[in-house]
């Protein structure tokens, strides 16, 4: 195990030793896919004239999308501005984010890779795809020259693993608690978990909690009252990609989650566990929850398709919540790759960016992007600002998630 | 001509679906049994019976599975009871029977997530029958996400009703309306005639519809995941997230392959019923 630690920082402190631009494979001497260009002469400098004969040579750019919401932004907005732009035409489909990785992984077995050039790829199965091979070892963060001023923290980094900037951080979302202000006064939103807990006494089923074992909001949310009730110790490894499923176990198993445990206990009576992140949004459209676990890019997704009340506002506990987000990936199966660079790029310009704030609550990973000129009627539909800088958390390792997801679906659900 | 020798002539004949048989379900089967006996995870190899072991010891596999057995069994009795006298009645005449026979098949073509979609916005707390009631002071009990799974049930037994009263409408048909006519002239009653006439000779239609309803049930996916409680889940449920999710297959294919384990065993306990009623009519 220190063996790998050590090989994993050497290689994680190569990358960084880069020189911006450069275009070296990610933990290999070689590419695992076939480039269709000159890799040595690609430069932020040279990054469009080296790429934009090959990639238009190469044929339309295959994109999977796994997010339902975004559609409109892609098909309305982005793919035809890229269109006009280059001259490359996309082929957009919309995919299963799981269900893909398997038949990916499952192609790649058989030797026949499926082609895709461009994939928004489901944040929890970076390590998967990783080892299977399926994921282009291009680094991504560092070659595009509109990732120049990606947030440290999400540039090779998700969910705990170092990919090495393969995957690029192109949605960045929070889990938060939403409230319904038809009911609940912003000033008597609760703000931390101690306060949720009397908020869900003094209204019992009108606190709904996603099942953290159905719902990323409800996953969150665990991880959340993870780390405000357990002790630093119990912390020192949930950044750590090398925290392997056993050990995991051993750690959920152990003492650490007891007060976690012991709060959910608590609060079980008094709420409603949910099916899922869109069963708990039902349940705040329907009047029937005042408070509950959200994702802010739902949130804001369903008040702008009338889906929820627009009376609905979010807030981050102020022992902070977990966020993270999903990013794209090149497939191995790639057939277009400079193609499919250029389109991950375009989806890193600062328009597409703030466009997609402002059209589906999706935030973004490039800290140089001014967001401050939002209209008032769609910032209210977001997390504050102010809370965003001070209360959002990273998403601990998903293995030590999962294990916790386990533990509470044992000693919370089944009791 | 040289004839082919009997034995070599019937293997022929039999090959093309025995062969369809063998290569589409015969292969998949076997790939999932070995799968099921496979260590999987990072690095994991060889021979191992911990797939099985967990769905028998792990509380959460084991409460997955029983309820799943609740899922199939509960909505299978229940609609049961409704087809069958529905099957019957269905044969006499009565104002409207024709309107009424169209009617009743309709959930048939309503596809089971849309099913699912229609009983918790019916159903649900807040959903469209509690706020009709809410006016009035009344309110619905939990059908949704509860613990006995009403909603679950009620929309499965939505979409079977019809498909078992299709199917034993069918056999009913079949029996001779002289042999119905003989008994009530000899002064057995309507109820006598049902259950001592209709209910037998229409049993084998009676049984294989309950059985197709039965492992539909076993392996339902859509409806337990909309409308179901938040613990236990069906086995069906546990199956997604761990293919999906944590690309465990070993454990997919050992739930995969105790369903369908227990179906065959529904499946045989049919052929010695179906066996024995039909050598009582010998």
């Amino acid at each position: 195990m220190r063996f790998a630690q050590s090989v994993s920082a050497v290689a994680v402190a190569m990358m960084l030793a880069l020189p911006a631009g450069a275009f070296e494979p990610v933990g290999a001497s070689s590419f695992n896919v076939r480039t269709n260009f000159d890799p040595k002469a690609v430069t932020h400098q040279t990054f469009e004239a080296t790429l934009l004969g090959p990639a238009r040579a190469g044929g339309p750019v295959v994109f999977y999308d796994l997010a339902e919401s975004f559609t409109p932004l892609f098909t309305e907005i982005v793919i035809p501005a890229f269109e006009r732009a280059t001259g490359i035409k996309v082929e957009y489909r919309q995919v299963n984010g799981d269900q893909t990785v398997q038949q990916l992984i499952a192609a790649q077995r058989a030797g026949q890779p499926l082609h895709v050039d461009l994939m928004w790829y489901p944040n929890g199965q970076v390590r998967l795809g990783t080892e299977t091979g399926i994921i282009a070892n291009i680094p991504l963060s560092s070659v595009l020259p509109n990732a120049r001023d990606l947030d440290p923290s999400a540039a090779r980094v998700s969910r705990g693993y170092e990919h090495g900037g393969t995957v690029l951080p192109w949605h960045r979302n929070l889990t938060a608690i939403g409230y319904d202000t038809r009911t609940v006064r912003p000033e008597r939103a609760p703000r931390s978990f101690p306060d949720l807990l009397a908020f869900a006494r003094a209204n019992p089923g009108k606190v709904a909690i996603t099942n953290p074992a159905r719902g990323g909001s409800g996953q969150g949310f665990l991880e959340s009252a993870i780390m405000a009730m357990t002790t630093a110790e119990c912390q020192a490894r949930l950044f750590d990609f090398s925290f392997g499923p056993q050990d995991a176990e051993a750690w959920a198993q152990g003492p650490c989650l007891a007060p976690v445990v012991a709060y959910f206990r608590e609060l079980k009576p008094h709420v409603e566990f949910t099916n899922g992140n869109t069963d708990t949004l039902n349940l705040i459209a329907n009047g029937v929850a005042q408070v509950a676990t959200v994702w802010e890019d739902q949130v804001f997704d369903f008040i702008g398709r009338g889906l929820l009340p627009p009376t609905v506002r979010l807030g981050l506990l102020s022992s902070g919540q977990v966020g993270d987000g999903d990013g794209m990936v090149i497939p191995a199966g790639t057939r277009n790759p400079a193609g499919a660079l250029l389109f991950a790029n375009f989806l890193m310009s600062d328009d597409v960016q703030v466009r997609k704030l402002g059209l589906v609550g999706s935030r973004t990973a490039r800290v140089g992007v001014n967001v401050s000129a939002l209209a008032a009627d769609v910032a209210e539909r977001l997390v504050p600002q102010d809370q965003v800088v001070t209360l959002s958390r990273k998403r601990i390792v998903a293995t030590a998630s999962a294990e916790a997801t386990k533990r509470f679906v044992a000693d919370v659900l089944q009791r | 001509m040289r004839r082919l020798p009997r034995s070599l002539a019937v293997a022929l004949l039999l090959l093309p679906g025995v062969g369809f048989l063998a290569l589409f379900f015969g292969t998949p089967l076997v790939l999932a049994l070995v799968a099921s006996v496979t260590a999987d995870g990072p690095g994991a190899k060889g021979f191992t019976l911990a797939n099985y072991r967990s769905i028998f010891t792990n509380r959460v596999h084991l409460e997955g599975l029983v309820f799943s057995m609740y899922l199939s069994v509960v909505p299978t009795l229940i609609a049961l009871a409704i087809s069958v006298p529905l099957a019957v009645a269905l044969q006499t005449t009565f104002p409207g029977r024709r309107l009424f026979r169209t009617l009743y098949q309709l959930p048939l073509a309503v596809p089971t997530i849309v099913a699912a979609f229609l009983v918790l916005v019916l159903l649900d707390r807040g959903g469209m029958i509690s706020r009709l009631l809410a006016p009035v002071g009344l309110s619905l009990p939990r059908m949704v996400r509860d613990e006995y799974a009403v909603g679950v049930i009620v929309a499965m037994v939505w979409k079977a009703v019809p498909f078992m009263t299709l199917i034993i409408a069918g056999a009913v048909a079949s029996i001779p309306s002289d042999v119905t006519a003989a008994a009530r002239s000899l002064g057995a009653t309507r109820v006598a005639v049902f259950f001592w006439i209709e209910l037998p000779m229409a049993l084998p239609g009676i049984t294989a519809a309950t059985l197709l309803v039965f492992v539909t049930s076993t392996g339902a996916f859509a409806i337990p995941s909309l409308l179901g409680p938040i613990y236990p889940e069906p086995l069906s449920i546990q199956m997604y997230s761990y293919a999906f999710v944590e690309n465990r297959w070993g454990i997919v294919s050992a739930m995969g392959s105790i369903l369908s384990l227990v179906a065959c065993l529904v499946l045989l306990a049919y052929y010695r019923l179906t066996a024995r009623v039909g050598g009582g009519g010998r």
